[in-house]
């Protein structure tokens, strides 16, 4: 498959603050590509740069085969963008807005028709904004709106459309179909997604991630493969259950230093799970506490990100 | 490249036409401003209040007084009964001039002696003290002319032995000197230079502040079709603006309109084209609305107001002034508006003022939008 995002040794700095720190990453074309990481890890920072709102300080981007700094044109006519904060003119109709985008990027008029068949990508059905034409932008719910700032950056069909955090603040059910809509658009019509997220299971529908952190990119792989490198790496993880987590966690930091609470269960990683669990069981038992229930668990994408923060905390400490 | 300009055009449109309140500020504002400055702004000094201390009581201090009174320039508001009351009513602000005149005052003119009359005047406000002492020195002059010609006429000659020569003026293109024929083309000017201006300064930064302007960012679209689109509307509700302005100059304030309209519009679009242009270019270059309204204020309406020529002539100025004055396109606009107002000067006037402002605005769009940049940080 051919890479349709090439990232180069790209380093962004503001002032002494280095935003995105020699992040060389590729995305092949139809994939979605999801970037994973806290507030202020450089996520949007590289999105920026990959649209070309924002110089690199070092190294250099491709995107549909053009030049980032050199053929900003051509990257805009190839790309949509979707930003965190919703930027749709509010004082406009859906119909409205959707001409507007028509005329910006030079779509012939008759075929401005998204809410029904045509116009956008045959693969997507309506977005469901069909019967709301005259409703003002402000005035549709906020899963709506992005919806419409979705329609908005796929009028004129580009091959890679960046979504940055586009469903924060969406309520699960919206966001759901959002990620419907998405998926539809990478497999029957081929468009290549780069989208950020926090939402960890957000994170789980992405075909690769990448992790940001720190301007990093920590790691950049298929979910499976990280979750069985990080296995490889901090081991298997145990999960303690019981009544009494707070007392119980104060006392499991002595034998496992390593131990975490995650709300009222405590995670522990280790290569012997087995063994572990039986030694966990009782020494629990010993310190009174008999409800314990311990399990072996299927690594999640948060205990897997906070293991690759940590381990590459280790390595740049 | 043309369905880019229009898609952006229709957008500021609707976005104007959907806002009751902010169509009706677009306005209502200018007019209101017109309003206000036209009937407070008077440099006219007329009806001054003035009050006699008349220790004579004789025929001829009576009608030396009423030389004073049958002016239009000053309101006789009384007489004193002694210094202490004056003192009182000049300090209250109840009465600007007092004249007094001694108890001596018609016996020594009467021996053929001079007499001499007091005048005090509230210096608190310079020019208005200075135009009250013109008049009180004219007044006085020609009291003095009418008893010596009197005096004359009684021993059989004529004035003309004694004045020879007497000054008669006439002011041309605003025969009785009113000052609203002046303040309120200036006003014109002053208005279309801030209110277009700030209008405009609103638009771009507007949308960086709501974050709308990624979606010009990202897209294939141009600085120029960006900084066109955005002028184009704003031009059409400056030039209505004009219309409105003119129309409220000639018909409310009955200002003298002698020239060609179709000649002051012109320079008015071009004005206007100027001023939405700087406008914008604020616009551009500041971050938040707050910013961009006060440089706009400062930038506009301060110095259209001081060196535009507007309440003295440019020449007046200092070498700084004159600088200046030359960088705000309220100053070439100025002159026509009042040379076509007043005195109805015809294009061969107006060329090279014309081209200026062409040529301003060639320099305003090009430094706006070079100054759009499709970046952020």
């Amino acid at each position: 498959m051919e890479n349709i995002i090439q990232c180069s040794s790209v380093t962004r700095r503001f002032n002494a603050f280095v935003a995105v720190d020699n992040v060389s990453l590729s995305v092949e074309k139809g994939e979605v590509f999801g970037l994973l990481g806290p507030n202020g890890a450089g996520k949007t920072t590289l999105i920026k740069m990959m649209c070309g709102l924002l110089e690199p300080s070092e190294g250099n981007i491709k995107v549909a085969g053009f030049d980032v700094l050199t053929q900003r044109r051509h990257v805009w006519t190839h790309i949509g963008y979707m930003s965190q904060r919703f930027s749709l003119y509010r004082d406009l109709t859906v119909m409205e807005n959707l001409k507007l985008y028509a005329g910006l990027y030079g779509v012939p008029y008759p075929s401005v028709s998204p809410l029904g068949k045509g116009g956008i990508r045959g693969g997507i059905e309506p977005l469901g904004l069909s019967g709301m034409e005259d409703r003002l932008a402000r005035d549709l719910p906020l899963g709506m709106r992005q919806r419409l700032a979705l329609a908005c950056a796929l009028l004129h069909e580009p091959p890679v459309l960046f979504l940055d955090e586009p469903t924060s603040g969406v309520d699960p059910v919206a966001r759901r179909s959002f990620w419907d809509i998405i998926y539809t658009l990478s497999r029957e019509s081929g468009v290549t997604i780069i989208v950020s997220t926090h939402y960890m299971v957000e994170a789980e529908y992405c075909d690769r991630l990448g992790l940001m952190h720190q301007g990093r990119l920590i790691a950049a792989d298929i979910p499976l493969n990280l979750k069985s490198t990080s296995e490889k790496r901090s081991g298997s993880l145990i999960s303690i259950r019981t009544s009494d987590f707070r007392r119980a966690f104060d006392l499991i930091t002595g034998p496992f230093p390593q131990a975490l609470l995650y709300g009222s269960h405590i995670h522990i990683r280790t290569f012997n799970p087995e063994s572990d669990k039986e030694k966990a069981l009782h020494f629990l038992r010993d310190a009174g506490i008999t409800d314990a229930e311990i399990s072996l668990q299927p690594l999640s994408m948060e205990e897997t990100f906070i293991d690759y923060i940590r381990a590459s905390d280790e390595i740049h400490a | 490249m043309h369905n880019r300009i229009y898609a952006i055009i229709r957008r500021e449109t609707r976005e104007l036409l959907r806002d009751p309140v902010y169509l009706g500020l677009a306005f209502i504002v200018p007019l209101a401003l017109m309003l206000l400055f036209g009937y407070g702004l008077t440099m006219d000094v007329k009806n001054i209040p003035v009050l006699f201390y008349d220790m004579d009581r004789s025929p001829l201090s009576r009608e030396y007084m009423n030389s004073f009174t049958n002016s239009e320039y000053f309101r006789n508001v009384g007489l004193a009964k002694d210094y202490k009351e004056i003192d009182h009513v000049i300090r209250s602000g109840k009465v600007r001039v007092v004249v007094v005149i001694p108890s001596d005052f018609s016996r020594r003119l009467h021996e053929g002696r001079p007499a001499q009359v007091q005048f005090l005047v509230d210096g608190s406000f310079p020019m208005r003290a200075e135009v009250v002492k013109g008049y009180v020195a004219a007044i006085n002059a020609q009291f003095n002319q009418g008893m010596v010609s009197q005096y004359l006429s009684l021993k059989g000659q004529t004035a003309a032995a004694v004045f020879p020569i007497s000054v008669e003026g006439r002011a041309w293109y605003n025969p009785s000197l009113e000052s609203k024929n002046f303040i309120i083309p200036g006003l014109l000017v002053i208005t279309l230079m801030f209110y277009p201006a700030l209008l405009a300064a609103l638009v771009v930064v507007r949308e960086k502040e709501s974050g709308t302007i990624f979606n010009l960012y990202c897209s294939p679209v141009r600085p120029w079709e960006v900084v066109a689109g955005k002028a184009i509307p704003y031009i059409g509700v400056a030039f209505i603006n004009y219309i409105l302005i003119f129309l409220m100059s000639v018909i409310l304030f009955k200002v003298r309109f002698t020239g060609s309209f179709i000649l002051l519009s012109a320079g008015a679009l071009l004005y206007i084209a100027c001023t939405i242009g700087i406008g914008l270019f604020i616009s551009v270059i500041s971050r938040t609305q707050i910013a961009a309204m006060l440089i706009t204020f400062l930038g506009t309406m301060i110095p259209a107001f001081l060196f535009s020529g507007f309440m003295a002539p440019i020449t007046s100025q200092d070498i700084t002034g004159q600088i200046v004055s030359r960088f705000i396109p309220a100053t070439y606009f100025m002159g026509m508006v009042r040379g076509i107002y007043l005195k109805g000067l015809g294009f061969s006037y107006y060329a090279w003022d014309l081209l200026t402002l062409t040529i301003y605005a060639a320099v305003v769009y090009s430094v706006a939008i070079l100054s759009f940049r499709k970046k952020v940080g």
